[in-house]
């Protein structure tokens, strides 16, 4: 049999390029154009960047700039950063039972909780208060969510749904599913229009 | 020239160039370069960071460098000799140099313009005073007239006039008698003055100071300063008053550092890093190791005990029975010992060791921590650096690759490495410990006289290790304590040690240390430096004065008998 | 981020191939039963358990899939194809009981492609085969997508075993997107390390100084 092989296993190539998920480091990257008030420890006048203008800088005198600046100025000692409101242990333990009771998910503090908890408790946790407890409440939050995400992809599975609405959902949560998610709802697209009968007719001929 | 105000005449200075950083291979060096390097990264300074491992190294680095850079900053190497003679620079480069070896060059000293000398002064240094080893200019020229040719006086007139003159004449007899004693003075003085090798406070200090003057310094900084104070004590460079004092220093920073946070102290994050004060035990690595085997290849304890005899074994089993340990908690890692053990460890060994003569077993250091499982106690961050640093895994050719490993493996990121010179520095102490053993039963420890000797024969086992420096040194060390202890002469007992080790069996080389006698009030001066060099050089020996320590040096394995009888009737 | 210099083409599932997918090409050779409605003339050889030189009418053989499919024509008989076991009554039974007990890796382990495929043949049970197929997804697919979200840094070979090729394919895209945020999170992401390439090369040059 194996004389008879398939003309097609010489046309191969390199031919389609797959979407594929961001990276989550990529996904940090959009995150760091958050805005976060810092307070500086130095004077420097307005500049004008092609993102926005920043500052003007006063020692002492709090003043909102990305995640991406603060980060640098506090590497280099020239700043301390202001945890943003929402990060704070009361607040997000109020979050973290919410989320559990609710079957839907709870709207967010931010668009990027997680990379904004991540970023700032990296490089500036002697910044924020209760450090460890709000790194722990932001992961069991993120826990609880992807938990809710998991359950909800296997009824929009399992009950063969056609849409779904993706409400409250942060970007890095559905990052992490949508390889998989995607994939999957594409297959069983697929094998739900066998159920159809009728294209077989002119499919045949096409061999 | 020294500088006394660091941050004007120095770091405002280079902050707006490019600097060139040439690093000595000691710890205390790597410390205060990490210092400097997390300063130049607040501010963006650009620097190449060059590390330099002899005499040798730092000529070619600065030639290398010499046409792109103006400024050089110089970390535990060039301060004791006349760096401008050696390097012969433009006149427009500039030297800062940080360096903890005495005595200073006294034309570094006295030098306005190019070298500046980053020593605190209050530092014991005790510099002869500029008229007694300089003379003016004109004195000189005078002087150099008249001894010289006479014919030549025509310039001088009043010279020409005076030569006639009979007062004149005495005049100038007096002069030249005056000018040899002031002569005879000048090499006393400065004989004096170069005799004994020391060393001064610990580079790390230097820069950490300044980082605190520019309000810069963060607990990292402060944690190199430990480590850089306590690799002095490590390998043995200052005295204990003065590693004492320096100890008191940095506990007034760290508590300093500690109080900063006092008010939400429970908040702070446990991956924030913790600087302790602890008075802790001198076991070296023994939170990495096993207690057991700590304290086999610890010097102070294997030295009480005389490890390396039959008596010595039993002697350690008693103590251990006396602090009622068993031996399998002791023999197993010390991260899996009972908690109920470790709770008051450092108190039950501390009782029993008073028992067994070990009064100080305990010693000032500090301690880090961070994250839940990151402990590290200074001494053993510096024995993991020194392995890392003088690593023999792979070729020769990587010192630079080992100065950047060890070097990094100062970094709380680079956790990973810094194991692996703990493992490396656990292998070291117990080759040290074995060929102090073998060196103590087999006699190879000679006295000759005005000082005891040992050569380490091609072959011993770990050779290759002791060919490095730092290692050789705390080989040194380790035996001539451990000699101290086993020896009944009296008179050996107060007698400095020259150790030699094969080098490079190639090229038929040995290296040679000299260490000063071992003592509790030992001053730590090393006289070996001028007497290697006189000894060389009355014997025409060919040896390399290639290290920054003056009594470390290469020598030719043939020369060895001859310029150790000159060391010997040089010394008698 | 991982670059992958090779995209492997996806299967088609489906009625549909793909006709660049290895999997799909794989497919395209599993064997069939059938057996043939009218002679084969000289093709004799291609049956090995007879000697005749033509392939006579009803014999009994297998035929790898995409040469059925050739031959396969509704109005002029050539060849019936039989269902293979999987797809007849008995096991979609058991497929319809617990689709999560069966060992697609041995029944398949192209179950579903292969069961996709066999709707090119007329038969009657053909939207009772659509069905099982479509069940048999949506009742594995929890365990697809828990296993491969939880399996962290573990041996996954046992999870793997019983996945069809169509589920491991599933099963690899959901560990891509649990490894890479796990290092994300860890932060072995933000660490720089030398390409394969300057390390080769260095090794390389080294190589040259000692020779």
């Amino acid at each position: 049999m194996t004389s008879l092989s398939t003309p097609r296993c010489f046309w191969l190539v390199r031919f389609a390029a797959r979407e594929t998920a961001m990276d989550p480091s990529e996904v940090e990257f959009l995150a760091e154009k958050q805005l976060v008030k810092i307070i500086p420890n130095f004077s420097l006048d307005k500049i004008y960047l092609i993102g926005g203008d920043l500052g003007p800088f006063n020692p002492g005198l709090p003043v909102e700039v990305p995640v991406w600046l603060a980060l640098n100025l506090k590497q280099r000692q020239k700043c301390r950063i202001i945890p943003p409101d929402w990060m704070d242990v009361e607040k997000l333990e109020e979050m973290r039972e919410l989320e559990r009771k609710e079957d839907a998910f709870t709207p967010v503090p931010s668009p990027h909780y997680m990379e904004l908890t991540k970023l700032l408790l990296n490089h500036a946790s002697d910044n924020i208060p209760k450090a460890d407890e709000i790194r722990t409440l932001v992961k069991d939050i993120w826990d609880t969510r992807i938990a809710k995400l998991r359950l909800s992809a296997d009824s929009f599975i399992s009950q063969q749904e056609a849409h779904a609405q993706l409400d409250n959902l942060t970007l890095m949560e559905i990052n992490t599913v949508r390889e998989f998610l995607l994939d999957s709802l594409n297959c069983m697209y697929k094998l739900r229009s066998n159920l159809q009968p009728g294209s077989r007719k002119g499919q045949l001929t096409d061999y | 020239m020294f500088v006394t105000d660091i941050r004007k005449d120095f770091y405002e200075v280079v902050a707006n160039q490019r600097v060139a950083l040439l690093v000595a291979a000691d710890i205390d060096a790597l410390c205060a370069c990490k210092i400097l390097q997390a300063l130049f990264h607040c501010d963006h300074v650009q620097y190449t960071l060059v590390p330099v491992t002899g005499w040798q190294d730092l000529c070619t680095a600065f030639l290398e460098h010499k046409e792109q850079f103006r400024y050089f900053v110089l970390i535990n190497c060039g301060a004791n000799v006349d760096l401008l003679e050696m390097l012969q620079p433009d006149d427009d480069s500039i030297f800062f140099i940080c360096d903890t070896h005495r005595p200073v060059d006294v034309v570094n000293v006295y030098n306005d313009t190019q070298i500046k000398l980053l020593i605190k002064q209050d530092d014991d240094l005790s510099v002869p005073s500029y008229d007694d080893i300089f003379r003016d200019e004109e004195d000189e020229d005078g002087d150099g007239d008249d001894s010289g040719n006479e014919s030549d006086g025509g310039s001088e007139p009043s010279g020409k006039r005076r030569r006639f003159d009979e007062g004149a004449i005495e005049r100038r007899i007096e002069r030249q008698r005056a000018r040899r004693e002031w002569e005879a003075r000048r090499r006393e003085i400065l004989f004096d003055y170069e005799q004994y090798e020391y060393h001064g406070t610990s580079a790390a200090m230097m820069f950490f100071e300044l980082a605190w003057v520019l309000t810069k310094d963060t607990k990292d900084m402060l944690w190199w300063a430990v480590i850089g104070l306590t690799d002095q004590w490590v390998h043995d460079k200052i005295t204990h008053m003065k590693y004492v004092t320096d100890i008191a220093t940095m506990q007034r920073h760290v508590s300093r550092h500690n109080h900063r946070n006092e008010d939400e102290e429970n908040s702070l994050s446990i991956d924030c890093m913790r600087i302790s004060f602890e008075y802790d035990l001198r076991l070296t690595l023994y939170q990495h190791w096993s207690l057991y085997e700590s304290i086999c290849n610890s010097c102070y304890t294997s030295c009480s005990f005389k490890l390396w005899t039959l008596n010595g074994q039993k002697k350690l089993q008693e103590f251990l029975a006396d602090m009622g340990l068993p031996l399998k908690q002791v023999k197993q890692k010390f991260n899996s010992m009972d908690i109920s053990i470790k709770e008051n460890l450092r108190d039950v060994i501390e009782e029993s060791s008073n028992k067994y003569g070990m009064k100080d077993i305990r010693i000032q250091t500090f301690g880090v921590h961070f994250g839940f499982k990151n402990r590290f106690l200074a001494g053993d961050m510096v024995h993991a650096a020194a392995a890392l640093l003088e690593s023999t895994e792979r070729d020769e050719s990587d010192t630079t690759d080992n100065f950047i490993k060890a070097l990094d493996s100062l970094s709380r990121s680079n956790i990973e490495w810094l194991h692996s010179g703990i493992d490396l520095a656990k292998k070291k102490l117990l080759a040290i410990q074995q060929t102090v053993a073998s060196c103590i039963c087999t006699n190879l420890i000679l006295s000759q006289g005005p000082f005891l000797y040992c050569y380490l024969m091609e072959g011993t086992p770990d050779v290759k290790l002791f060919s490095k420096p730092l290692a050789l040194t705390l080989l040194c060390k380790y035996l001539l304590r451990a000699f101290v202890h086993s020896t009944r002469n009296k008179r050996c007992k107060l007698l400095p040690l020259v150790m030699a080790a094969p080098k490079d069996v190639e090229k038929g080389t040995a290296i040679v240390v000299g260490i000063p006698p071992e003592s509790e009030t030992s001053d730590k001066k090393n006289f070996f430096g001028r007497a290697f060099e006189k000894a060389a050089e009355s014997t025409s020996s060919r040896t390399l004065h290639n290290h920054f320590d003056m009594s470390i040096i290469e020598l030719k394995t043939e020369d060895r008998s001859k310029f150790l009888d000159a060391l010997i009737t040089l010394l008698s | 981020m991982d670059t992958q210099s090779y995209c492997p083409v996806p299967p088609g599932v489906g009625m549909e191939e793909n006709f660049l997918s290895l999997d799909d090409i794989l497919l395209s050779h599993e064997r069939l039963p059938v057996r043939t409605e009218c002679v084969f003339p000289r093709l004799g050889f291609l049956e090995k358990s007879s000697d005749t030189q033509d392939i006579p009418e009803a014999t009994k053989m297998e035929l790898p899939l995409w040469l059925s499919k050739g031959l396969y024509e509704r109005k002029r008989k050539v060849l019936s194809v039989e269902l293979p076991k999987v797809y007849r009554e008995g096991w979609r039974t058991v497929f319809t009981a617990d689709p999560n007990v069966v060992d697609l890796h041995k029944m398949g382990p192209y179950y579903y492609g292969l069961g996709s495929q066999m709707l090119h043949f007329d038969s009657p049970e053909n939207p009772d085969i659509a069905q099982a197929l479509l069940q048999t997804f949506i009742g594995r697919f929890r365990r697809t997508m828990d296993s491969s979200q939880n399996a962290y840094n573990e041996d996954t070979s046992a999870l793997v075993e019983r996945l069809d090729s169509l589920e491991k394919v599933l099963f690899r895209s959901g560990q891509n997107g649990l490894n890479s945020f796990q290092s994300w999170e860890k932060g072995q992401a933000s660490q720089l390390t030398a390409s394969s390439l300057v390390l080769n090369y260095r090794k390389r040059k080294l190589a040259d100084v000692q020779t």
